[in-house]
């Protein structure tokens, strides 16, 4: 049914202008995925490419470890790929019911087994009410399942989705992630998602990809993104920390940092200079720790409040701390870090 | 006639990079006016109706009726079928070979097919009577190289095979009458979000299925639009008609046209009301249909 998917070196190009460069990743069968990154990143371009819709200019894009769907000299048309796609605008057709757009891509089914198939799916979304209506008459939400379905139904090898999420409420947004996710995990199968957003990523996928000016910085479980970011950008461009500078003062990675000594993940030259990356959560309270910082912002987050501290020597750190323990601005108070080894790069 | 090729030139250059797409058939909002003001605009509206049509028409009726007796024969009749079939194929083959044009460009907009599709407009800028003889060149040179080559080896005479049928005529109107069905099917293609004809591709259609499943379907107002305004400017046309009409064949606009010119205006009226009115009830039906069908695809948001 399902299948794994490979790209190998792909870039994409519109005339001379390189959009996608040298992308390479492997996402499982019935694994999720997600290109994740600010707009204009190539994301939705390369989900194009696997669509089907742009040639790429160099690399692969193989299904299923054999079959070549896209190189340079060959593109195996669009309807000939098995895969199903949730566009950004949903793209229903107007023209059609919603049975009758479910039923577009269930050509050549017996008709018993069609009809069994549309009313499945409709079950699973809820939506049996509304068969017979057109998609104008249906709101955002239901819009948005149908075009989910609809690129189900024919069983896909392969489930693309363009920012799929971006019309609807912040509300909608997460809840539908959630229902979506569990819809996929349920029909077994392989997805790739598009998205700027980190929590809808979160939310979704198995594996996250990060771009950035049509690179992959980093592929991985969203997890490994946020606590072991591979470069700057990705650390940047998930979750939230500050960088402290520091120096490497021994072989075996211990750094000097403002928050005092930390070993650090990965081995770096004595005597470099290095800045180290610190989240909220990286970091606890304690009325008995020796090293004080003074509260200089706070930003309520409903469970959490924000704190932004300056420590001794002018450093800046984020802390998390549930809103019912509610700090003062300007207090000065206790900090502790947690055990970890601590990610770093040569400055 | 280079004035108008530069002036085609430039709109569509002018167009070049603009790309609109809805996929909302939108229901155009209704102002409705009151008073004095209500008043005046019906007037204002009813003005040239009036003068361009309901006074000519009526005096024509005037004629009609009192010479209709003697006009409306067997002869009439042959010639009012000649008319009506000649335009719907004409017509038909017009919409069709437009809606190939433009989802040709749209598929594969390469440099070469876009000129191609963009000469093909050319042609309502050229004189009818010019098109008839340019079209008659080509066609009677190769009528006549395979009537001799025939001659010669199987002693056989095919005569004027294309350029004696009405086969040369209908090739004339759509010269001419192509450029209006295509910018009637090209608009409204581009109204098409490219969107959905992926979406379809996703679900298993070639691009002749999208072609049979969305385009058509969905352009069913703008196919008609195209269909009737070829229809009624083959109705119409004279000077083409007039040079390339095989031998004893005739339609409504050439006979009112050589009654008239014999100053028997009186006696030309029955076939110039008849071509008014073939005109005009299409346009009345179509206009129903197109209404009703961009009603079918309003969208509340």
């Amino acid at each position: 049914m399902s299948q794994q998917v490979e790209l190998k070196q792909v870039s994409v190009a519109y005339q001379d202008k390189q959009v996608v460069k040298n992308v390479s990743f492997v996402l499982e069968n019935g694994e999720i995925g997600c290109l994740l990154g600010p707009s204009g990143c190539g994301k939705t371009t390369l989900l194009r490419a696997i669509a089907g819709f742009e040639p790429v200019r160099s690399g692969e894009i193989i299904f299923n470890n054999s079959q070549l769907v896209s190189s340079p000299l060959r593109q195996l048309p669009t309807e000939k790929r098995r895969v199903g796609m949730v566009f950004q605008d949903l793209a229903l057709f107007p023209h059609l019911t919603v049975t009758d757009n479910i039923a577009f891509g269930l050509r050549g089914w017996p008709a018993s087994q069609r009809r069994e198939r549309i009313k499945r799916l409709l079950q699973l979304v809820d939506l049996v009410a509304v068969a017979k209506s057109y998609p104008h008459q249906l709101s955002g939400g239901q819009q948005q399942r149908i075009a989910l379905i609809r690129a189900l139904a024919p069983k896909p090898a392969l489930l693309l989705l363009d920012e799929p999420f971006s019309s609807l409420d912040s509300d909608l947004r997460e809840q539908l992630a959630i229902e979506v996710r569990a819809l996929l995990k349920q029909e077994a199968v392989t997805a790739i998602l598009v998205s700027h957003s980190q929590s809808e990523a979160f939310a979704m996928a198995d594996k996250i990809g990060v771009m950035q000016d049509g690179h992959l910085r980093q592929w991985d479980t969203g997890y490994n993104l946020y606590h072991s970011p591979i470069d700057h950008f990705v650390a940047d461009f998930i979750g939230e920390g500050v960088f402290l500078a520091g120096t490497v003062i021994d072989e075996a990675g211990l750094m000097k940092t403002p928050l005092g000594i930390l070993p650090s993940q990965s081995v770096i030259h004595k005597g470099s200079a290095v800045k180290v990356l610190v989240r909220p959560d990286d970091i606890s309270f304690d009325p008995q720790s020796p090293i004080r910082a003074q509260i200089i912002e706070k930003r309520f987050r409903g469970a959490f409040y924000l704190y932004r501290l300056k420590l001794a020597e002018g450093a800046e750190v984020l802390i998390l701390r549930e809103s019912h323990l509610d700090c003062a601005l300007y207090d000065t108070i206790g900090i502790r870090l947690n055990e970890r080894k601590w990610v770093a790069w040569r400055t | 006639m280079c004035f108008v090729f530069a002036l085609i030139l430039l709109e569509q250059w002018s167009r070049r990079q603009a790309r609109y797409h809805h996929s909302r058939h939108g229901e155009l909002p209704r102002y409705i006016l009151r008073g004095k003001h209500a008043v005046a605009a019906f007037l204002a509206c009813l003005m040239p109706l009036l003068l361009g049509f309901l006074l000519p028409a009526g005096q024509l009726f005037v004629w009609a009726v009192q010479t209709g007796a003697e006009m409306l024969d067997g002869e009439f009749f042959r010639l009012a079928f000649n008319s009506v079939m000649l335009a719907m194929v004409t017509a038909i083959l017009a919409t069709m070979l437009a809606l190939l044009m433009a989802y040709g460009k749209r598929l594969r907009a390469t440099f070469f097919i876009r000129s191609a599709v963009r000469w093909v407009g050319m042609g309502y800028a050229i004189p009818g009577t010019v098109i008839a003889v340019g079209v008659m060149i080509p066609f009677g040179w190769l009528d006549n190289s395979l009537d001799a080559w025939l001659r010669l080896h199987f002693n056989f005479s095919s005569g004027l095979l294309l350029s004696g049928s009405l086969f040369v005529l209908i090739f004339a109107y759509l010269v001419r009458f192509l450029a209006v069905s295509l910018q009637t099917v090209d608009a409204g293609l581009l109204k098409i979000k490219p969107s959905l004809e992926e979406a379809a591709r996703c679900l298993g259609s070639s691009p002749t299925g999208v072609l049979a499943r969305i385009h058509i379907p969905m352009l069913r107002g703008s196919l008609l639009t195209a269909i009737l305004l070829v229809f009624v400017d083959v109705m119409k046309e004279l000077p083409a008609t007039l040079i390339l009409r095989p031998f004893n064949f005739n339609t409504l606009a050439v006979r009112a046209f050589e009654l008239a010119s014999d100053e028997r205006l009186a006696d030309s009226a029955s076939a110039a009301l008849v071509i008014v009115g073939v005109g005009i009830i299409p346009v009345i039906l179509l206009s129903f249909a197109i209404s009703r069908s961009r009603k079918r695809y309003v969208q509340t948001t």
